[in-house]
């Protein structure tokens, strides 16, 4: 089951806004035990569309980034949650 | 006497490894990508390639399919609008010629001699709202000699500059990304006036200028020395009669949503 959503939420950067993939990776990490994909599909996108920009310093990495800080809030909110 | 313990989860380990574990993906990752910069972006690019000219094909044959169910009129109202269009561009290029002839002969009097272009064309894979980043991937790279620094341009509207170049694909990162800027020239009245283009994201572009420096809505701007190349069209100006500077949103005249090839080629004019 797992391995089918991870490889829509790869088709879904591929081909669908970039927020909504987010999105969809930040509702997932409520199903699934430690969804460590929701960073890992935000350095694909990284990688892919990624180019050094002025606004963040130069830097490529700003969803890798924004994913890492996610995980932690989420997680954070899962535990108080208890789901 | 038998005795039920609760079972309780050691959360303290559990929590410790829930963190130690994204770490150290981060790490051997940020590790990796250290030492070998282009090698997972050149592997997933070659990877989603595919998938890109897949979904075009498909999308291309849907609406090859949905065109023969077309009514007879709207086929008919669809000749008629674009033959009408057909025409008004037609008598709005009528100068065209004359102008680039002008254009050409003042050039060579000032003893610069025009080099002769080459474009390189590119279907365009991935365009914006898909990228965070404003930019486009084209299935043509440095195999086709695309080369990062090269103008991407839609005729003879710019569009960006190539960022990126992997063997069969090649990034264009749009003059618009946020927080991009660029230095161009909004033509009024015969005068160039320079300004600093600041990317908003979406094609749009904004300058500030002092507000007693006239400039209307429409206006062209191009990106100096590039004069023959149109950059955006002034789509508003917000300024009230107290301010000091005058906000001037420009845009890009081509929509990225309907384009479906780029123009590739090496800017001969870059300072």
């Amino acid at each position: 089951m797992r391995i089918i959503v991870d490889l829509l939420l790869v088709l879904s950067a591929l081909f669908l806004p970039w927020w909504l993939t987010i999105f969809c990776a930040c509702v997932l990490f409520f199903v699934f035990e430690r969804f460590y994909e929701l960073f890992l599909v935000a350095l694909f996108m990284d990688l892919l569309y990624g180019v050094p920009t002025e606004m963040f310093a130069g830097s490529e990495f700003i969803l890798s980034i924004l994913g890492v800080c996610l995980y932690f809030l989420l997680a954070f909110a899962k535990k108080r949650m208890r789901i | 006497m038998k005795m039920n313990y609760r079972l309780i989860r050691s959360a303290r380990g559990k929590g410790r490894f829930t963190l130690l574990f994204p770490i150290m993906c981060i790490g051997m990752l940020a590790l990796f990508h250290f030492f070998y910069p282009s090698v997972l972006a050149r592997l997933f690019t070659r990877l989603a390639a595919p998938l890109w000219s897949l979904e075009r094909e498909v999308l291309d044959t849907t609406h090859r399919l949905l065109a023969l169910f077309s009514s007879k009129q709207s086929l008919l109202e669809d000749v008629e609008r674009l033959s009408a269009r057909l025409e008004e561009a037609d008598r709005l290029l009528l100068d065209r010629e004359l102008l680039l002839a002008e254009h050409r002969l003042l050039t060579e009097a000032l003893g610069r001699i025009p080099a002769k272009e080459r474009r390189i064309l590119g279907n365009i894979l991935s365009s914006p709202p898909r990228s965070p980043y404003d930019t486009v991937i084209i299935d043509i790279g440095e195999r086709d000699g695309v080369l990062p620094g090269d103008l991407a341009l839609s005729g003879s509207a710019l569009i960006g500059r190539v960022s990126k170049a992997r063997s069969r694909a090649a990034t264009v990162e749009l003059f618009s990304t946020a927080g991009k800027n660029t230095s161009v020239s909004i033509l009024h009245d015969g005068q160039a006036i320079p300004a600093e283009a600041v990317g908003m994201g979406g094609g749009v572009f904004l300058a500030t200028l002092p507000r007693e420096v006239a400039v209307n809505v429409g206006d062209e701007i191009i990106m100096p020395p590039r004069t023959l190349l149109i950059f955006a069209r002034v789509e508003a100006v917000e300024g009230s009669a107290t301010d000091s500077f005058q906000k001037i949103y420009f845009k890009n005249p081509v929509s990225l949503q309907s384009l479906r090839f780029l123009e590739i080629k090496k800017d001969l004019l870059e300072e």
